[in-house]
């Protein structure tokens, strides 16, 4: 294990899936997080640790790839906000090469231990980035992203990584809580020569049921 | 989409916990424009979640 990460309050849990399980190390307590984030850089730009939970759309961004198989078999893949990892992990597990990136350098550390747990680690590469500062010069075949359009000014952004970096019979996989602002980010990307397919997830988390939408996103002329 | 009450009661808690996040983002970020950034993910996600809130109380328990 990655020595930092026994900084951290750890507990791990294991992730259900049709194909199989995926034990993942997380963050005991988030909070815990907030209160040493606050505590060392209070003068510099604040984020709140999104990514110090485990969320719905990963879990229903993760049973979709299982489905895929033959698709995502040596797809040259990219996670955007890959957080601890789930759904990368199941697109090594069908096969896929799979470019873990998140924002947050711990982040990355959780999904690299995450996969290196689950043996995934031989299909697998970690970097950090931002999804509004891209730095790769290849293209990929499939994008995955899971609850990152819950904002308006992320949508631009991602829309210009699709453009610049997904392969022309490629495919983008968007996952999210059935947010009512979310239909405005597939309007622009269908204005921006895309097309997409819906479907749904129930995921059961922390007491709650949750509907997850799953979105397939190819060019019109794919 | 909730479907109980144990879920409604679930769900009431996790919004309360995300205000609590919010709110002590509120008192260490001095910045407006950070604090709008930083905030917006549990902001969406309150919203959210009051929206499966008021989906639920909406609908009477025999429909």
């Amino acid at each position: 294990m990655d020595t930092q990460l026994r900084d951290y309050p750890l507990t791990s849990t294991i992730v259900k899936l049709k194909t199989g399980r995926v034990q993942l190390t997380l963050i005991e307590e988030p909070d815990w997080y907030l209160d040493r984030l606050s505590r060392e850089d209070g003068e510099g730009k604040l984020y709140l640790p999104y990514w110090t939970y485990l969320w719905e759309s990963s879990i229903g961004l993760a049973r979709h790839v299982e489905t895929l198989g033959a698709e995502l078999r040596a797809a040259r893949t990219l996670e955007i906000g890959c957080g601890f990892g789930l759904t990368g992990i199941v697109a090594c597990r069908v096969g896929a090469r799979v470019v873990f990136t998140d924002a947050e350098r711990d982040a990355l550390r959780f999904a690299q231990h995450n996969a290196e747990q689950n043996g995934v680690e031989e299909s697998a590469d970690f970097v950090q980035m931002d999804w509004n500062t891209p730095c790769f010069n290849r293209k990929f075949h499939c994008i995955l992203a899971a609850d990152v359009i819950y904002e308006e000014h992320h949508w631009q952004p991602i829309l210009t990584l699709l453009q610049e970096y997904l392969t022309p019979n490629g495919i983008a996989l968007f996952s999210e809580p059935n947010r009512k602002n979310a239909i405005g980010f597939f309007k622009l990307l269908s204005a921006s020569g895309f097309t997409y397919r819906k479907s749904d997830y129930p995921v059961k988390l922390d007491g709650r049921t949750n509907q997850v939408s799953i979105y397939s996103v190819r060019y019109v002329n794919a | 989409m909730i479907q109980n009450n144990q879920e409604l009661e679930t769900t009431l808690a996790r919004i309360k916990h995300f205000q609590k996040q919010i709110e002590k983002l509120q008192g260490v970020e001095t910045n407006p424009q950070n604090y709008r950034l930083s905030a917006g993910g549990f902001l969406a996600e309150i919203d959210r979640m009051n929206l499966e809130v008021r989906e639920y109380l909406s609908i009477h328990p025999s429909e």
